[in-house]
């Protein structure tokens, strides 16, 4: 008897299964009170900086811990270990974090009960967009430094995002950054996004920074439900 | 580079599905990519010949289909193809637009071959 080939039609995106399981954390960390932020951006726009700042600003008001990813050395955990817990993630060349490296992380830090955990991504606006994380909140961030001109060029980073951070404002005299175009080229990607100016250095913006968050925060954990934009 | 854990994610789909299906090889597998989907084609490509060749059980050919970026109104309930990543509807110029297709990976089909039995042996290439 002649055996015929058989096509199976799955029409199925074959990272389905990684979102469900980002789904089922997200949920679980919804449901003790914790927002999740995963805090993306280039290398050096300052998202420690910002974190720095950001403990500083709530102190004891609210609690917090920092996942932090990086290619190689534990100098960004070191840089935060005063201010908050946090638990250092080296991906060991890898360019992007993914959810087995980010629970083992928690469970390093005793998977804590708090109110933000904040995920700082590997540096770098294109893997990071495709991988889901268990984060509410997914925050870009773009110094002036950087170049007004990155939405366009990292879409699908600014498509995924909730809010864009325009960083280090401090130097907008300094360099041809104009706010303007960046926020304009991010809102044709994503018209939802919030945008946030700041400067982690002079502390400029970080109070809307820690409302926003702040309200996120209460909104979700009364909704007591989520989605992914991923 | 994350093409190369895309293309696990994506041969393990695949095995998933030969599973279900006892005494079969995988010949082709076609998969559909667009603007959004955050990958080289080619890359993708050599990442996962590359795994397969490591698996030594056989090569699998990967169709790969190029679609526009697409999304659905959520005002006007119709359908539009996105260009240089503006979105906003063709027809109403809502911004409330669900993506339908090119955002991601899809794993469109599986083209599965029965193993030949041969003398009560199982031929396992």
């Amino acid at each position: 008897m002649q055996l015929e080939n058989k096509r199976i039609i799955v029409r199925r995106d074959i990272m389905a299964d990684a979102k469900a399981d980002a789904a089922v954390e997200r949920q679980r960390l919804l449901e003790r009170g914790t927002l999740v932020v995963n805090l993306v951006s280039s290398p050096g726009a300052g998202k420690t900086a910002l974190l720095q700042a950001t403990a500083r600003h709530w102190h004891d008001k609210h609690s917090m811990a920092v996942l932090v990813g990086d290619l190689e050395t534990d100098r960004d955990a070191q840089r935060l270990s005063p201010y908050v817990p946090v638990a250092q993630l080296t991906t060991g060349g890898a360019c992007h974090l993914e959810l087995p490296l980010v629970r083992r992380g928690l469970m390093a830090l005793g998977d804590p009960q708090v109110d933000f955990l904040f995920i700082e991504n590997v540096g770098n606006l294109v893997c990071p967009a495709s991988h889901d994380l268990g984060e509410h909140l997914r925050v870009v961030m773009l110094s002036v430094t950087d170049g007004d001109d990155k939405p366009g060029k990292y879409p699908k980073m600014f498509r995924t995002s909730h809010a864009v951070v325009i960083s280090k404002i401090d130097l907008l005299p300094y360099v041809p950054f104009q706010v303007g175009n960046a926020v304009r080229d991010a809102l044709t990607v994503q018209p939802a996004l919030t945008s946030i100016q700041l400067s982690s250095q002079t502390g400029a913006g970080i109070d809307e920074w820690c409302r926003f968050l702040e309200n996120a925060r209460d909104r979700l954990v009364l909704k007591r439900e989520c989605t992914s934009m991923v | 580079m994350h093409e190369a854990s895309l293309a696990k994610n994506l041969l393990d789909q695949v095995r998933n599905i030969q599973r279900e299906h006892p005494l079969s090889r995988v010949v082709d597998v076609e998969i559909e990519l667009g603007p959004l989907s955050g990958v080289e084609p080619m890359l993708l490509s050599m990442a996962f010949e590359r795994l397969v060749a490591e698996e030594g059980t056989g090569e699998i050919e990967l169709i790969m289909r190029e679609v526009a970026l697409q999304a659905i109104c959520e005002d006007c309930q119709r359908q539009c193809t996105i260009s240089d990543f503006n979105f906003a509807c063709l027809h109403c110029q809502s911004t409330k637009l669900e993506i339908s297709q090119g955002d991601c990976v899809r794993l469109m089909s599986v083209n599965l071959t029965p193993i030949e039995l041969c003398e009560g042996s199982v031929q396992c290439n």
